[in-house]
């Protein structure tokens, strides 16, 4: 019975060391082989690996991929005391295995160490450049990325010499105000959106006027360009008529100029007017003279019919009772 | 008795074994790929859909990941006032809300695998990283129009060329835009939308005035034309009564040649009758000299 607990004994001891005196190592791991708790190889190479049983060695594993660790987000002041909030992500990954084992032991210590350490080297390089070098309109980040560079190479040269670690790239991944700062920015951006409105506003309304103004100048160009036309048109009028009428009275001096006094009377002389004719005037010549019963005096019948045929102007001028010829009529 | 045993034995060592073997077989769906370890190297590097065996644990490891499908990597922060709005810092010191969206793909599973502990967070904090370095160097007016194509475009050449710095095996597809704008914060996107319609208004208004000059114009036009007509019809009336008085006066002046006197006789009289009724007459006698006293007129 003895016998038999003593080979399922050995048994367990033989299964112990088989398990434990070999190490498969992950493309993705270090492996660290501590012997009595120190380092005395490390096996970075993908593959199966013999060492001796547990009490003697064991391995330490050790991720080798790019590892990732955030910043938290801090308030930092620039050179010229502005606040900023800034986070930051750094990659890193473990450069030299035994190193960073003697300085950190743990994924958690290395993590907290790079924080710090970024977090300093930001601190100093934010502290050193005033804020609107930092930013920069035009220039592409170029300003920033210049800030992310010189903060990784200074992490980068620490962690390298003290902690076995390669930084593989550090970047800001935020940088804004603190909120109590946020609102000024928001009150500026809406007082300068309020100026440019106004702007648009009032250079739309400058446009408008000067539309105006050119419609009524335009206006007062096509008006003095018609009336041009018209009274070109009526001159034209005049001289056809004028032409016509010269054509007319060719020839008829005499008469036209006896036809247009008539004309003329009949327009100038008007209800105003007052007309004093003599009784003996020839116009009334056969109203005076051919009534025989008239009691204004001895008429000579055989006068009348003799001037029946003359003109009027004539007749007066022989007129017995009158011894000069008078006008035909007399205006006043 | 003993041979029994030994059947027994060797049968459930066998099954055994074949269970053991058996959890070697792993399937690969048509959307994915994997990685099969051996020892702890990778061997079939990205190997294609099917069913598949490897090494059971300890001897091998499959890794297994859908590859072909495009995911979405949000690229935003959170507000540190704690609303929802995902703010930027401009380089003319405004800000922004932005919200973009990576697709990518997975090119390579072994790289995805082998050469960074989160790929999905790298490519996280990349895209925020660039994100934040261009809207750094621009200003409010070009990132809210011109730049966004160019914002796109850095982030997808930016990002990706980091990716491939840590070897990841992410390939970016495309990047676009959920979100860019003022923020609503503060009464900012509405002071941008009164922007807006400040512009609208400059349109309207000049679109007004352009109205008025095209009506003004055309009156003006009318207006013109009617006194050119005018002008014309007078110019035609003139001469029309020219030529119907130039008429006239030739027909009297024939009958005139005819019978001089009594034509002129005729029309005097006829002149007479029509004005001396519209006169005050007097008809007086004339004195001995044959002058007309006006006094009696008087």
């Amino acid at each position: 019975m003895a016998r038999r607990i003593a080979a399922v004994l050995l048994l367990a001891l033989v299964v112990v060391v088989a398990a434990t005196s070999f190490v498969v190592v992950d493309e993705r791991s270090h492996a660290v082989i501590t012997q009595f708790g120190r380092p005395v190889s490390v096996l970075s190479d993908a593959g199966f690996y013999l060492k001796l049983p547990v009490p003697f060695q064991r391995a330490r594993l050790l991720d080798k991929r790019i590892l990732i660790t955030n910043t938290q987000e801090t308030e930092l002041l620039t050179a010229d005391k502005k606040n900023v909030l800034v986070s930051t992500y750094i990659s890193w990954k473990i450069a030299d295995p035994l190193r960073y084992l003697a300085a950190l032991r743990t994924r958690e210590f290395a993590e907290n160490r790079l924080a710090a350490l970024v977090q300093s080297e930001l601190g100093s390089a934010l502290g050193d450049r005033p804020f609107g070098t930092i930013l920069g309109a035009g220039g592409n980040g170029a300003s920033l990325a210049e800030l992310e560079g010189s903060v990784a190479d200074a992490v980068a040269k620490v962690a390298q010499e003290d902690l076995g670690i390669e930084v593989v790239s550090l970047g800001v991944t935020r940088l804004i105000f603190p909120q109590q700062n946020l609102d000024s920015v928001f009150a500026r951006m809406r007082a300068e959106r309020a100026r440019i409105a106004r702007g648009h506003r009032s250079e739309g309304r400058a446009e408008a006027q000067k539309i105006a103004a050119r419609a009524e100048r335009e206006r007062a160009r096509i008006i003095a360009d018609a009336e041009a036309e018209a009274a070109k048109l009526r001159g034209r009028g005049e001289a056809e008529a004028a032409r016509i009428y010269a054509g007319a009275y060719e020839g008829h001096g005499e008469f036209y100029r006896f036809l247009r006094t008539l004309e003329a009377y009949k327009k100038v002389l008007n209800e105003k007017t007052t007309l004093v004719l003599p009784a003996d005037s020839p116009f009334l010549d056969l109203l005076t003279s051919r009534i025989p019963s008239a009691g204004a005096g001895p008429r000579r019948d055989g006068q009348a019919p003799e001037r029946k045929g003359e003109a009027p102007a004539r007749a007066g001028a022989s007129h017995d009772a009158k011894p000069g010829e008078s006008g035909r009529d007399t205006g006043s | 008795m003993s041979g029994r045993r030994r059947y027994w034995t060797l049968l459930s060592g066998a099954v055994l074994l074949a269970g053991y073997l058996g959890l070697g077989v792993y399937n690969v769906e048509s959307d994915e790929s994997a990685v099969a370890y051996v020892l702890g190297r990778a061997v079939g590097r990205d190997v294609l859909p099917g069913i598949h065996w490897n090494p059971p644990w300890p001897w091998g490891r499959v890794a297994v990941a859908r590859t072909a499908t495009n995911f979405i990597m949000p690229v935003e922060h959170s507000d540190p006032g704690g609303t929802e709005e995902s703010l930027w810092l401009l380089g003319d010191t405004n800000v922004i809300v932005g919200r973009l969206g990576i697709q990518y793909s997975i090119r390579s599973l072994t790289r995805f695998e082998v050469s960074h502990e989160d790929p999905r967070e790298l490519l996280r904090r990349a895209g925020r990283r660039i994100v934040t370095r261009f809207l750094a160097g621009e200003n409010v007016d070009a990132a809210l129009t011109t730049r966004r194509s160019d914002l796109l475009t850095a982030v997808q050449r930016q990002v990706q060329s980091i990716l491939d710095g840590h070897g990841t095996g992410i390939e970016i597809q495309s990047v676009n835009i959920q979100a860019l704008a003022p923020p609503e914060q503060g009464g900012v996107r509405q002071a941008f939308q009164e922007v807006q319609s400040a512009l609208a208004d400059r349109e309207r208004v000049v679109e007004e005035a352009r109205a008025d000059r095209a009506q003004i114009l055309a009156e003006a036009e009318g207006e013109a034309e009617h006194r050119v007509n005018q002008a014309e019809a007078a110019r035609h009336r003139r001469v029309e009564i020219a030529k119907g008085e130039g008429e006239r006066f030739r027909g009297l002046a024939l009958e005139h040649r005819r019978t001089p006197k009594l034509t002129e006789e005729r029309l005097y009289l006829e002149a007479i009758e029509e004005i001396l009724p519209r006169m005050e007459t007097y008809v007086v006698q004339s004195g001995p000299d044959g002058k007309v006293n006006l006094r009696v007129v008087r």
